[in-house]
């Protein structure tokens, strides 16, 4: 306990006496470092000029940020608003290299002059760029592997409260997937498939070099770059980390020469995307008095006369809505959803000196829900700082805090009763109204004509459940040049989380609850780093040599604790010190994990055209088996430009081409902290009228337990034609994950449910393409951005006998994707006596037998693996997919003159969801309906549309089992973002006292083009492997339209 | 230069790690290794095996009461309690899952702690003989449910791999019955106390062993042994009915009364409550705050006309055991219906206010006293005694209002007189599916409500028949595969 509480510098302190072996290696390449340092360092005396100009590009207009450095020094500046420099102590008869993104490096002889101004040329996109890799970057045509990267460009236009949303439809190989539109929630990430059973699929972000889990924090005005490795040549010296892939966001850095001052904002008003269509209140209490007549007559009941009589009887509520008395039509929809806003500002500074630049920033962004009560704020600030503190010792300081807070909502789910807001609002009967005459709610507990749903206005209204949270990242990252070749880099770092949730729920008639109920609940985790980099770096002639090699440690504390009560005296009051020591549950935990490993690569490249490169990693964590603590991760790539070969020179359409293959190994390390420990839980019995705890052993211990492998295969062709217009990067992956972790069932008389074992196997296959094309250069440019992926999931191996796991609607077998859709196929209604007598049979002879009108399901097998004309459980086979065959995304950015518009859509096709609540939404009459059943069968000579059965109080037929009815297709194509912008021209934003103004109106999802029948084609109410695709009820998805302005001064 | 030089390499060293930097044992739990030391390390182990079945008895109502003739689920839903009732229960169905699981974690639990005392001395673990007969006790009635609710079951006895758990066969029911329901019984009654005190009441006694063992013998038709053991629970004087049989169920008594001889115990307020006053209330708001009960009812377990029909006016426990169909008897005593779709029927025998939802206080009868003396009566009637046994059978009728069986019956109509008090007194308390398999009547009795005769038990969970997929080992009950 004590230790979790000790400083980290103090818990380095700790180590040191033990560790003094290990690096040793290291030391002597320090000083043999230091020694070569001393022997190039040699003073000369030359002839010192200044040097000023203007920088442009072709069509005159001047360019900022333009690095100018004398060349083979450090010795430079960055060109002003204006595209002016001036440069200080260059020595007569040197080169001036002057370099910007996108453009062609220049270099110039400086001779004697003292004005130089200059024109760039573009450069052929892409090849120029600085992508980054795992510790440390590489020039992108140097990539021997495959990495995606998104600019801070293309995030500014398009407003998003939360980082990994500005990602959707950017990337091949990368499924971002808007899961739930609740905000400040997280959206799935899916890098080249799924490749765990259950030990979690998203990747590994690292923002400025430190590992974290979650980027609520993030304020996306911060972001320079986010590059996702895709393939193990990348991710590989993330080792058990890597797996899933690793996102790397860098933020932005001041430059030296003149400070920016800057302000981004934007205010825009969101509301719902798409919503359902039910029948009317009208045809819905037909339906339900149809639904009673059926039950009555398959129980053999009479339907004469009143059907407030009936045996099962139609409740008054119903008759009187047929009849005209009752015209209450409420809409609950209208009820819980709404136009909200959201809105955001960001001020920034940036600036500095050669010798100390920096880079802050304030932020306030704040998103109410489209759904009544539901709502994010994020307050954040960012300090980067950048000091040369001599010319070969730099400190890299990062500090990033936010505090967030949330007014949460239940966002699924709703199952007779429930604070799911938008299940409750979805089966709210138009019949009742949501408020009693005298003002307050109206309960539908209990009343004679609904299921029992609560009062979604008052759920939202009433009952509180807020999160805050404070989250501090920061790290030091130390440089050390020791000769022009070798440099060391220390970084140390914290990230430091606390979350505070507390739920109250008010003593009121609505909630049928006696005293008001609450709790508190506080969590904090301290995770800090340490990481030690030598970077190598030479030339010797046509052969280009880097190498890497690194050591760091990772370290986790969590603990938390929650209070309850259920003994408020009144509503007053949330905070607990209002029950008087009364609680109902107490509780506090703690874990932690830890990692330390060992890390190097090498690259290798002659003349810029075959490269090698190569890496691996150890890793050792606390959270595995003693037998199996350390883990080794190697990978090894290769690339050819062939572009650069003879028989490819002299095809001028060919600007650049290479193509590259990588292997490699990496991991998943993503289990709880004790698994292989057989540990204890707590359990607790009555006696004598007093509580009394106990224990019982909760877990089988397993030494062998180790972390999940993934062996990744990749080839990759990157080409560039007609002078860059046209760049192509394709990619064909292949990996498989090997030692599955997987809570394998066991026999229920060993005392347990399972045993968390490695067993199981995944392959992910596919495809990715980029297609980037400059379609018109001249006043009116156009540049078309355009991406398309697949992959098929192949389950290989999976637990000790190869059995399926068989869940609620989905199965995972050998030979299939993971989590397919598993159920009956629906293959329309017995429409009349003959086609109910041909079959198939379901439960014959059973109240639940099918009858005329019910549906009729695809009999697939039988006892001897043959249809035999029997429905039953042996009939249930694959009926859906929840796994895209591919998903595309597309930007368009045109500009003309000062005007610039962006245009970017997405898309998915193939993949399908099913609703889990159907059972309930379309099945039982008493419940709402889709006006998709709208022409259901009615009689034999009134068939209707084929598909949709009769109604029925009392569902028979197996109406209830999951089948493919329940299945909605969910390809859809969105347009993402309609961003269009006006950048005052200089002589307008000068007058303002603007250095630049550029204000834009944006629209977020405007359109949407599916036959989806719910809220949201992306939903997946779990992020469990086994079963994806599963819809309840989720949050649905907004279309916005902002407007923003970015100034700077 | 060289200081900065110095104070970078002296950084990265401090970095290096020691060994034991990655071997973290868990903080807010431990190993088990370190555990089964102590006398107070049995206590809580013993502890954690109550809780196991404590869950189980959340449930037994539908085993018991459900499944047979004087209960129903009349708001008929899918799910396992109207499955159950409706003799539609399949091996996929949850009930059966949970059922098995509860059960072998119970025994899991138990065996452990066998396991581990067994080579600790009395110095060690001072109430050692106490904990093995306590842990014999609740391994006997976990496998009594266990073979009366699925038959043949594995019979495991000492913890066991997973390896071993893969070919452990189904144990015929006369050998659990003889190897370990009634041995661990015979122990249990010899080494555990005849009463408790303080925190400890609640355990099982010497008293519920011999009466929990007088059930098993009727159950096996040993009348004999049942006679002569349950005789023993009656002549130890140490029971007797309470005069008022609405006090049974009126939980601001204390419930170990003369009466009580082994509960489930339930308590309210610190997370120990049971969910009944909840699952058997009508679904109404008028009703639940009527009563007080927090939370909403689930309309659950109601009673049947059949069982109504049986009470006569005069029996005291028919307002006890039944409400008033479609609404209840207000403060005033005036009779306030419910709504339309809540016109049923519901037991009030667990009826009590809650302040929360699913916590109340009352608990789970696994016999008591009037068990005892109807089920002596009926052991001697098997024996041939009739007369001797009717006055047993009197002191439970009388108690409840009604005038005592005169003698001179004869063996059938006093074995009918018994199955009928059986009924009227212990309803809703799970016996009755239990009394009809145990006398051979249920496939009579419930053909007419859907049994088929292959369904005196209950299916084995499909997701176990499904894992050791051998029929050698584990074959599925007939009918149900």
């Amino acid at each position: 306990m004590k230790k979790n509480l000790n400083l980290i510098g103090i818990g380095l302190f700790k180590q040191i006496s033990e560790g003094l072996n290990r690096l040793k290696l290291l030391t002597v390449i320090l000083l043999i470092g230091c020694l070569m340092t001393t022997a190039i360092m040699q003073a000369q005396q030359i002839n010192l000029l200044t040097v000023s100009g203007r920088v442009t590009d072709a069509t005159g207009t001047s360019l900022p940020g333009v690095a100018v450095v004398v060349k083979e020094t450090t010795n430079g500046t960055i060109t002003d608003e204006s595209g002016d420099y001036r440069l200080a102590n260059v020595p007569v008869n040197s080169f001036l290299q002057f370099s910007y993104l996108g453009m062609q490096k220049q270099e110039v002889a400086v001779g004697t002059q003292s004005t130089i101004n200059i024109t760039l040329e573009e450069e052929s996109i892409g090849l120029g760029e600085v992508v980054v890799v795992g510790y440390g970057t590489v020039q992108k045509k140097d990539l021997t592997g495959s990495v995606s990267q998104l600019k801070a460009a293309e995030l500014k236009n398009r407003p998003v409260a939360r980082l990994d949303e500005a990602l959707a439809g950017k990337l091949a190989g990368v499924q971002v997937l808007t899961t739930n539109g609740k905000p400040g929630s997280s959206t799935t990430i899916r890098i080249r498939g799924v490749g765990s059973i259950s030990a979690g699929s998203s990747p590994l972000y690292v923002v400025d070099g430190f590992p974290v889990d979650d980027i609520q924090m993030l304020n996306s005005n911060d972001i320079e770059t986010i590059d996702i490795l895709k393939d193990a040549s990348a991710t590989a010296i993330y080792g058990s980390r890597g797996a899933n892939g690793v996102i790397i966001i860098n933020t932005k850095r001041g430059k030296a020469g003149t400070s920016v001052v800057s302000v981004d904002t934007y205010y825009g008003s969101q509301k719902i995307l798409k919503s359902m269509d039910f029948l009317t209140v009208q045809e819905q209490a037909q339906y339900y008095l149809e639904g009673v007549r059926n039950q009555n007559l398959d129980a053999g009941k009479s339907v004469d006369g009143d059907p407030a009589k009936w045996s099962s009887a139609v409740p008054v509520t119903i008759l009187d809505v047929l009849s005209g008395k009752n015209t209450t039509n409420t809409d609950a929809f209208d009820a819980i959803f709404r136009t909200a806003p959201m809105k955001s500002i960001n001020l920034s500074a940036k600036g500095g000196n050669e010798t100390l630049k920096y880079a802050v920033s304030g932020e306030y962004t704040s998103q109410d829900g489209i759904v009544i009560a539901s709502d994010f704020n994020r307050y954040s600030l960012r300090a980067n700082l950048d000091a040369q503190a001599s010319k070969r010792l730099s400190f890299k300081i990062n500090l990033n805090t936010a505090y967030t807070t949330n007014n949460d909502i239940i966002d699924q789910g709703n199952n007779g009763g429930g604070e799911g807001i938008i299940g409750s609002a979805t089966t709210w009967e138009a019949w009742y109204p949501l408020y009693n005459p005298d003002g307050t709610y109206f309960s539908a507990y209990g009343q004679d004509a609904t299921n029992n749903v609560w009062n979604p206005v008052a759920t939202a209204n009433e009952i509180t459940r807020k999160s805050e949270q404070i989250r501090i990242l920061g790290n030091i990252n130390t440089a050390y040049t020791i000769t022009d070749a070798l440099k060391l880099n220390i970084m140390v770092g914290a990230n430091n989380a606390n979350p505070h949730y507390y739920y109250f729920i008010p003593k009121n008639p609505v909630f049928n609850n006696v005293p008001a109920e609450g709790s508190d609940q506080r969590s904090s985790s301290l995770n800090w780093i340490t990481e030690s980099t030598l970077n190598y770096n030479k030339s010797f002639g046509h052969h280009n040599v880097a190498g890497l090699i690194g050591y760091t440690t990772q370290k986790q504390t969590d603990g938390s604790n929650l209070v309850s009560s259920r003994s408020y005296p009144n509503n007053l009051v949330y905070t607990l010190n209002a029950v008087s020591n009364i609680l109902y549950q107490g509780n506090s935990q703690e874990g932690e994990w830890a990692l330390i490993s060992y890390l190097g690569r090498f690259n290798y490249n002659f003349n810029n055209k075959y490269y090698l490169t190569a890496s691996i990693r150890t890793d050792g964590s606390s959270r595995f088996g003693k037998d199996k603590k350390y883990g080794y991760f190697p990978s090894a790539a290769a690339a050819w430009r062939i572009s650069d070969e003879k028989f490819l020179k002299d095809l001028s359409a060919i600007t650049d081409m290479k193509i590259r293959a990588s292997y490699g190994e990496s991991g998943n390390n993503n289990i709880g902290n004790y698994a292989h420990i057989a540990t204890i839980g707590y359990e607790s019995y009555t006696l004598g009228g007093v509580a009394t705890g106990g224990f019982a052993p909760t877990q089988f211990a397993n030494s062998l337990l180790t972390w999940e492998k993934q062996r990744s295969f990749d080839v990759g062709l990157d080409l560039s034609m007609l002078k860059s217009r046209i760049n192509l990067t394709a990619d064909y992956f292949r990996t498989t994950n090997h030692e599955l972790l997987l809570d394998v069932f066991v026999p229920l008389i060993t005392g347990f449910n399972t045993s968390l074992r490695n067993i199981g196997e995944v392959e992910n296959k596919g495809w990715e393409f980029t297609l980037n094309t400059r379609n018109m250069t001249g006043k009116l440019e156009w540049s078309t951005d355009f991406n398309i992926s697949g992959f098929k999931n192949k389950v290989l191996k999976l637990g000790p006998d190869g059995a399926p796991i068989i869940g609620a609607r989905n199965i995972t077998m050998i030979g299939q994707p993971m989590g397919m859709f598993y159920g009956y196929i629906a293959d329309g209604v017995y429409k009349n006596k003959q086609e109910l007598e041909a079959g198939p049979k379901w439960a014959a002879g059973t109240a639940d037998a099918a009858r005329v009108g019910d549906i009729r399901f695809k009999d697939i097998s039988g006892p001897n693996g043959v249809p035999d004309g029997i429905v039953n459980t042996a009939d249930r086979t694959i009926i859906g997919s929840p796994y895209p065959d591919f998903y595309y995304g597309m930007t368009n950015n045109l500009a003309y003159k000062n005007f610039a518009l962006s245009v970017s859509l997405q898309g998915s096709k193939g993949n399908e969801i099913l609703n889990q609540s159907d059972n309930q939404l379309y099945t039982r009459a008493r419940y709402k309906q889709l006006s998709i059943v709208k022409d259901y069968w009615k009689s034999e000579s009134e068939p209707g549309d084929g598909v949709s059965p009769r109604p029925n109080n009392a569902p028979t037929g197996g109406l209830r089992q999951v089948s493919s009815r329940y299945l909605s297709n969910a390809s859809y194509f969105k347009i993402n973002n309609i961003n269009l912008s006006y950048s005052f021209s200089n002589q307008i934003s000068r007058k303002l006292a603007m250095s630049s103004l550029r204000v834009y109106v944006t629209a977020s999802n405007p359109l949407m083009v599916t036959d989806f029948l719910y809220f949201n084609p992306e939903v997946s109410t779990s992020d469990n492997s086994l079963s994806p695709g599963l819809l309840n009820y989720n949050y649905p998805l907004a279309k916005s339209y902002f407007f923003g302005i970015n100034a700077s001064f | 230069m060289k200081k900065i030089f110095k104070i970078a390499m002296a950084t990265i060293l401090m970095m290096s790690c020691s060994k034991d930097f990655i071997d973290l044992v868990p903080i807010s739990s431990v190993s088990v290794d370190i555990l089964y030391k102590t006398d107070k390390d049995f206590s809580d182990a013993l502890t954690a095996v109550y809780n196991a079945i404590q869950t189980q008895y959340t449930n037994h109502y539908m085993f018991g009461d459900i499944r047979a003739d004087d209960s129903w689920q009349e708001i008929s839903k899918s799910n396992s309690q109207s499955y159950a009732d409706a003799f539609t229960t399949n091996s996929s169905d949850a009930l059966m899952n949970s059922t098995w699981q509860n059960y072998y974690r119970a025994i899991f639990r138990i065996n452990t702690v066998l396991e581990k005392i067994k080579p600790l001395t009395a110095t060690d673990i001072p109430k050692k003989d106490r904990y093995v007969a306590e842990a014999r006790f609740l391994r006997a009635l976990s496998y009594f449910d266990l073979v009366r609710i699925f038959g043949d079951v594995p019979m495991v006895t000492v913890p066991i791999s997973i390896d071993e758990s893969y070919t452990t066969h189904r144990e015929p029911v006369a050998n659990i019955y003889n190897t370990v329901i009634i041995p661990d019984l015979l122990a249990a009654e010899t080494a555990l106390p005849a009463k408790y005190t303080g925190s400890d009441v609640g355990r099982p006694t010497s008293g519920a062993a011999k009466s929990i063992l007088g059930k098993v013998y009727l159950t096996t038709k040993d009348f004999q042994k049942a006679e002569s053991k349950l005789q023993e629970v009656v002549s130890s004087n140490a029971y007797a009915l309470l005069p008022k049989y609405i006090d049974l169920f009126d939980y601001s008594k204390n419930e170990h009364h003369s009466e009580y001889i082994f509960d489930i115990e339930f308590e309210e307020g610190i997370g120990e409550g049971s969910p009944w006053a909840n699952r058997f209330a009508p679904n109404n708001t008028t009703f639940t705050s009527f009563f007080k009960i927090g939370g909403n009812g689930d309309e659950q377990n109601s009673p049947t006309q059949i069982l109504i029909d049986l009470f006569a006016d005069n029996d005291l426990r028919k307002d006890v055991t039944v409400g008033v169909r479609g609404g209840f008897i207000g403060a005033n005593g005036a009779f306030i219906k419910l709504t339309a779709n809540t016109n049923q029927t519901y037991t009030k025998k667990y009826i009590v206010a809650t302040t929360a939802a699913n916590d109340s206080r009352a608990n789970w009868k696994v016999i008591r006293y009037a068990d005892v003396l109807l089920m002596l009566a009926e052991a001697m009637n098997e024996n041939n005694k009739t007369a001797q046994a009717i006055p047993f059978l009197n002191q439970v009728r009388t108690r409840a209002g009604l005038t005592g069986y005169a003698a001179g019956m004869t063996q059938a109509a006093l074995r009918d007189a018994i199955v009928l008090e059986r009924r009227l007194e212990l309803s809703f308390e799970g016996h009755r599916w239990f009394d009809l398999i145990r006398t051979g009547q249920a496939f009579n009795v419930m053909k007419n409500f859907g049994m088929t005769q292959y369904m005196t038990v209950w299916p084995l969970p499909l997701s176990q028949v499904q894992l050791i997929n051998d029929p050698t080992i584990f074959p599925q009950n007939p009918g149900y595969d």
